[in-house]
């Protein structure tokens, strides 16, 4: 069974001009030990519906309709007070900015003790040693003095070390990292990286890992979802989406094809996907991805396709899946105008 | 920080100089011979001659006959060695005039200060945590006619209220006329006679301020370490109350001295209309009395209420906001 | 299509591109992306209904206060001993309805009128004091009436007078011989004072002797046919037809014309002049020419039978029973209506009122205050009209200042940087360490008694410029330092945009919205300071109104207590105004910052 489960979730946001639909029937799984990496555009709803499990949604947003489950309980009725029992606890996040999600009033140390005053039954004196320990865990140089220091006093990369100590600090069973790299330096993205998977083999930690960064997710992840506009449109295993694959979604298909690889030949242009991603509050009728796509038909424009299991483990929200079909159709289309 | 503190110090020190030679200049500049307050009037007819003399003398004795530098280096040196003139109208010196409206005037506007924050801080609080709410837009709407009404208008409407139609408080003054308390009781009727220039002053403030907690409270708890307190498991109440507020303390301690400052200015109003005998009121009759060096020696005390705010707002600034080097 | 035609559009298409109209309405989110900053701006802001309220609140107030202090001057020295502390309120003309159509007398007092209707019964109405209200026995029969500034007097059918109204300085004590005489023929109640003539042509009199210096020699007692008074004087008509004047001052009320002598019928005097009817029909004034009060109307002259005084004004009614009018008409008391066969009148003050031989009552002239008068008997809704005017343009030429003074020392400081900055900034700190309301009071107090009313009032708006840039400038400096420092400015700049160009279409908007809000936000406290100076007497002085000065005179529990009128009103025009402008301020202020509006 899995550990974190959500189940056709549906979060809402309410806006002066309507309902922004940022979650719409979003349904994915995170198996006890593995990472799932969840890649899509901004605004494709994967940091909403992470979100949503925290129940942590700003003033406007709600969950409308789904389940959440976690160890087998559903989160979505859980009571506040089971929520903050989980929230740092079972479940801990590491946010995108490292540079403003720390509080900038209070020292390190006071930011780490709270985790440990919070969750668990510990003394002044011992939550500091526990907090030194986890300094010394994240590879922090200097962690005595580092505890002692304000944020502001530490660099990107250090911060987000002390985020990830204050997400491990009570060692839960699922961490949400929520493009924890995206606004470090490469080297230190490659270290921070690194640090997290050396963690979650330690202590066995599940990860939902938010990312746009193909790349990243080749690299951390087990299993994949891409979302788009609310949707999950392909889930399958990293080797599926990454390999030689005769199934995919033309999303995941044009987002593969503008990552520039080693084995690109010179000469080939990297193809970027057309258009931007429709507005939350004027989404197309029929698929949501159909006016960028470039095999889009009539079906695609008038009709919703569902998301299904096209073989064991991979599923795909698209009318026509196979990529061999879809460039062969295409090419026709192309002699056929040519022949006018 | 030391050093900083030096150096602002000696910054205050120059403005001082600059803002007292110009009240000095201006003071300078009124018309009216203050000897003639001096001098017996009634000898201009009947011995002109004495009254030259006398009105000389008095000149003298107050320094007029001397060059304006000089008598502003005199004027600065005895008021920096504490001797701040001599007060016409009292006819005492201007040190024992200033003692009790000094004292009416701090007493009056530190009771206004704690009462002030009392109410706004936690209305403040709630108001933003509950945004948009039917309590929100409460006070909203009563904050921002609370800080348009200008303070005598809601002091009329006051007296009208609470010493016209409800005889609870008493109109003016600081003191029952007549009776003679000690002690405890003297302290109990001082406050009675404050309690309605206290509520006028409180309920003058409470707009501004209230708008500028709420405000500091909706930005901090916008920000994403506050995602990050909630995300760690911390009860709501942890979050808004020492996280959220915490920050807010940064925007709120600077508007706090720099309207303390200004509500020391803007107690002269609220001391005219209750006859409060605070520094205020003493200003005001020192203007009509032209009683230059009392109110030159009132006009420097305000300076400097103004510049030690300033330095404390510094201070204080740098204490809530770690981030802050004072260089 | 022609070439005319077609430049004519292409001109069209440019200036409706000029203010932003598009051809065609793109959807709602397309066109919120294409939106200039400065029209997304003017749609929040009208999309904002707290601060379109306010707008619209200002305004009214706003036109009321320009327009109406343009329709209605105010003369600022005119004042009236008369009409001091009268509550709101018209309805000094509002004549019951039971005398309306049977009336036998009436008399008009300072704001109040008496009437006796033909059974006898007595009815007053208009602003009545509190004594005034308790009216004398409903029992008996009068027959006539009089009323003066604050008391009023009745003879009833046995001949007794009664007195009721103000009842102090001696106006309560009727002397005995008034007490035990049965043949009075007039009463006549004035300022402080009350006679009475009697058929044998006796005068008595009692009240404030000080009131009016007047004397009766004792060779007129007995040949006394009618008295009439004003404020400062009385008149007496003989049964010979002479007119005597009561006091011996020089004053222009004793050139009484000689040739009218011995043929007067009926006298009426007013506080500015004294007019006499002779038996021709000629109407004759003496005294001060004001209000054209010594033009008499060609209906009147010669045609006159009787007359009657008002305060500025008489009325006359002709030998063919019609009213006629003249002198002062500021509130339609020289407008008499068209009538017919007019028995009697009376005028007082500033009323008139005719009855009929059907006993018609019929009154003209004020009606009342709308807002009251204050303790000057001035109009306090004419002073809140000009004082308004006073306040808004003293707010908006000081807030004038400041701005410019403000825009310039933070533009300079913030472009060109460097030691002038560090200079300026310094300077603006130096101001802002001065105690604001202490320094205006001292200046205004200093400067401000050696000057003329007009030096007076730009002073006050000097000061307030000088001593309001100081936050300004700091803001203009910083907008400036930081769109300096935004990204398209350095874009810009690397695309080899002149300087010129890039103050001009990059800076300076960013800059512009911060000058507008906080003008706006500027002007309040403006307003709010000059009130408050105003009040504390250190502002604007008297006789010029402005709302703050209206509230000086009201630090007195008896007027905040009982003349609400003199201190509510003014309060309110004030407080709406600055409300109102503080509303649009804000909604000025959420419209340029989108991060207000999560607010």
């Amino acid at each position: 069974m899995a550990l974190l489960e959500l189940r056709d979730l549906h979060t809402f946001f309410t806006t002066k001009k309507g309902i922004v639909k940022a979650v719409n029937g979003v349904s994915y799984s995170v198996d006890a030990g593995r990472t799932l990496g969840i890649v899509g555009e901004s605004g494709s709803g994967k940091s909403v519906s992470a979100m949503s499990i925290l129940r942590l949604l700003d003033g406007n947003g709600y969950i409308d309709s789904g389940e959440i489950l976690f160890e087998g309980r559903d989160l979505t009725k859980a009571t506040n007070e089971e929520m903050y029992k989980i929230r740092g606890n079972k479940i801990s996040v590491i946010f995108q900015e490292p540079m403003t999600s720390l509080n900038p009033v209070f020292t390190v140390e006071r930011q780490l003790n709270e985790v440990f005053l919070t969750h668990q039954k510990v003394s002044r004196k011992e939550a500091s040693r526990r907090s030194l320990e986890m300094l010394q865990a994240v590879k922090i140089p200097n962690p005595t003095n580092v505890l002692k220091q304000y944020p502001h006093q530490l660099s990107g990369g250090m911060r987000q070390r002390v985020m990830i100590a204050m997400a491990l600090a009570c060692q839960p069973r699922v961490l949400i990292a929520d493009e924890p790299t995206t606004a470090l330096a490469v080297t230190i993205q490659a270290q921070i990286l690194k640090l997290m998977n050396d963690l979650k083999e330690q202590n066995g930690t599940s990860i939902l890992f938010i990312t746009h960064d193909l790349g990243v997710i080749n690299e951390m992840a087990d299993d994949v979802a891409v979302m788009y506009c609310g949707q999950v449109v392909e889930m399958a295993s990293v080797e599926t989406i990454f390999g030689e694959n005769p199934y995919s979604h033309p999303y995941t298909e044009g987002l593969m094809n503008s990552i520039p690889r080693l084995n690109t030949p010179t000469g080939v242009r990297l193809e970027a996907i057309p258009g931007a991603v429709p507005h939350p509050l004027d989404l197309p009728k029929g698929c949501k991805f159909a006016p960028r796509c470039k095999y889009a038909t009539s079906r695609c424009l008038a009709e919703e396709p569902a998301l299904y299991e096209i073989e064991d483990g991979h599923q795909i929200r698209c009318f026509y899946p196979c990529k061999a079909d879809r460039t062969r159709d295409i090419e026709q289309m192309k002699e056929a105008q040519h022949a006018k | 920080m030391a050093k900083y503190l030096i150096k602002r110090f000696l910054y205050m020190i120059f403005v001082f100089f600059i803002v007292s030679i110009l009240m000095f200049a201006i003071t300078k500049s009124v018309p009216g011979d203050p000897a003639l307050k001096m001098v017996n009037q009634q000898l201009a007819s009947t011995d002109p001659a004495r009254y030259q003399i006398a009105l000389e003398e008095a000149r003298q004795s107050l320094g007029l006959d001397q060059p304006l530098p000089i008598q502003y280096v005199k004027w600065m040196a005895n008021t920096l060695s504490g001797n701040f003139g001599f007060s016409l109208q009292y006819r005492r010196p201007v040190i024992e005039v200033v003692g009790t409206p000094m004292f009416n005037t701090v007493a009056l506007n530190l009771c206004s200060l704690i009462l002030v924050f009392a109410i706004t801080i936690p209305l403040g609080i709630i108001s933003a945590v509950k945004k948009r709410s039917a309590f929100d837009q409460a006070v909203q709407v009563g904050s921002i006619i609370g800080y348009s009404l200008p303070t005598f208008v809601i002091a009329l409407l006051f007296i009208y209220l609470f010493a016209l139609k409800i005889q609870i408080f008493p109109i003016s003054g600081s003191a029952t006329p007549g009776t003679d308390y000690t002690g405890l009781q003297r302290v109990g009727d001082y406050l009675y006679h404050m309690a309605l220039p206290l509520l006028v002053s409180t309920f003058c403030s409470l707009g501004g301020i209230l708008r500028y907690v709420r405000a500091a409270m909706i930005d901090a708890l916008r920000e994403d370490y506050i995602r990050t307190a909630r995300a760690k498991g911390l009860r709501e109440k942890v979050v808004i109350y020492s996280h959220a507020f915490r920050n807010a303390l940064i925007p709120i301690v600077t508007i706090i001295t720099s309207w303390f400052v200004s509500i020391f200015g803007g107690s002269v109003v609220i001391e005219s209309i209750f006859l409060w005998n605070g520094l205020g009121n003493t200003i005001l009759t020192a203007l009509r009395n032209l009683d230059s060096a009392l109110y030159l020696a009132m006009m420097m005390f305000y300076v400097i209420i103004t510049l030690i705010g300033n330095l404390l707002m510094d201070i204080a600034y740098c204490i809530a906001d770690p981030r802050v080097k004072l260089q | 299509m022609s070439k005319n035609e077609k430049r004519k559009s292409s001109l069209l298409l440019t200036i409706r591109r000029l203010f932003g109209i598009r051809e065609k309405e793109t959807d709602l989110l397309k066109e919120e992306q294409m939106q200039s900053p400065f029209r997304t701006m003017v749609r929040n802001f009208v999309t904002n209904k707290v601060a379109m309220f306010g707008m619209i609140v200002f305004l009214l107030i706003f036109g009321t206060v320009f327009i109406g202090s343009a329709i209605y001057p105010l003369d600022v020295n005119q004042q009236d001993t008369t009409q001091q502390n009268i509550s709101p309120g018209f309805n000094m003309l509002s004549i019951p309805s039971a005398l309306k159509d049977n009336a036998q007398d009436v008399a008009v007092g300072s704001t109040f009128a008496v009437g006796v209707d033909r059974d006898g019964k007595l009815y007053q109405w208009g602003k009545l004091t509190e004594k005034l209200q308790k009216m004398p026995d409903a029992d008996k029969t009068y027959v006539q009436v009089s009323a003066g500034l604050n008391h009023a007097l009745a003879l009833t059918d046995e001949g007794k007078v009664v007195t009721w109204g103000n009842d102090r300085l001696g106006l309560a004590n009727i002397p005995f011989e008034v007490k035990d005489a049965t043949d009075i023929k007039q009463i006549a109640a004035g300022y402080q004072v009350s006679f009475v003539v009697t058929e044998s042509g006796d005068v008595y009199y009692w009240g404030n002797p000080n009131a009016l210096t007047i004397s009766i020699p004792e060779e007129l007692q007995g040949t006394v046919d009618k008295l009439v008074l004003n404020l400062t004087t009385a008149f007496v008509l003989t049964k010979d037809g002479r007119v005597v004047m009561l006091s011996n001052s020089a004053t222009p009320f004793a050139n009484i014309p000689e040739e009218i002598q011995g043929t007067v019928v009926d006298i009426a005097a007013n506080d500015r002049a004294v007019a006499a009817v002779t038996s021709d029909g000629q109407v004759h004034v003496w005294g001060t020419n004001d209000y054209g009060l010594f033009e008499v109307p060609e209906a009147a002259q010669g045609k006159a039978a009787s007359i009657s005084g008002g305060r500025f004004h008489f009325t006359v009614i002709t030998q063919d029973g019609t009213v006629v009018s003249w002198g002062n008409d500021l509130y339609g008391q020289s407008s008499a209506p068209e009538l017919q066969n007019v028995v009697s009148t009376d005028s007082g003050y500033f009323q008139s009122y005719a009855i009929d031989e059907d006993g018609h009552l019929t009154g003209w002239g004020l009606k009342g205050y709308l807002f009251g008068t204050d303790q000057y008997g001035r109009d306090v809704a004419l002073r809140m009209l000009a004082g308004g005017r006073m306040t808004m343009t003293i707010g908006a030429i000081a807030v004038i200042i400041s701005t410019i003074i403000g825009v310039i020392i933070g533009g300079i400081s913030g472009y060109y940087g460097g030691w002038l900055d560090n200079l300026l900034m310094r300077f603006t700190e130096i101001v802002m360490s001065l105690p604001f309301m202490p320094l205006a009071i001292v200046l205004s107090a200093i400067v401000g008694n050696r000057l003329s009313e007009v030096g007076r009032i730009s002073m006050i708006m000097v000061i307030l410029g000088l001593l309001s840039w100081p936050s300004l400038a700091r803001l203009v400096r910083a907008q400036i330092l930081s769109a300096r420092e935004q990204e398209y400015v350095t874009a810009a700049k690397a695309m080899g945009i002149r300087e010129f160009t890039l103050i001009f279409r990059h800076i300076l908007p960013n800059v512009i919205t911060v000058v507008i809000v906080n003008t706006t936000l500027a002007f309040a406290s403006c307003l709010l300071t000059e009130s408050s100076l105003s009040f504390l007497g250190f502002g604007v002085v008297e006789p010029s109104p402005t709302w703050g000065n209206m509230l000086n005179s009201a630090q007195n529990s008896d007027v905040i207590a009982d003349m609400w009128w003199r201190w509510v009103f003014p309060s309110i025009a004030l407080s709406l105004a600055v409300v109102s402008i503080n509303l649009i301020g804000d909604g000025m202020r959420d419209a340029i910052d989108p991060k207000s509006n999560e607010r």
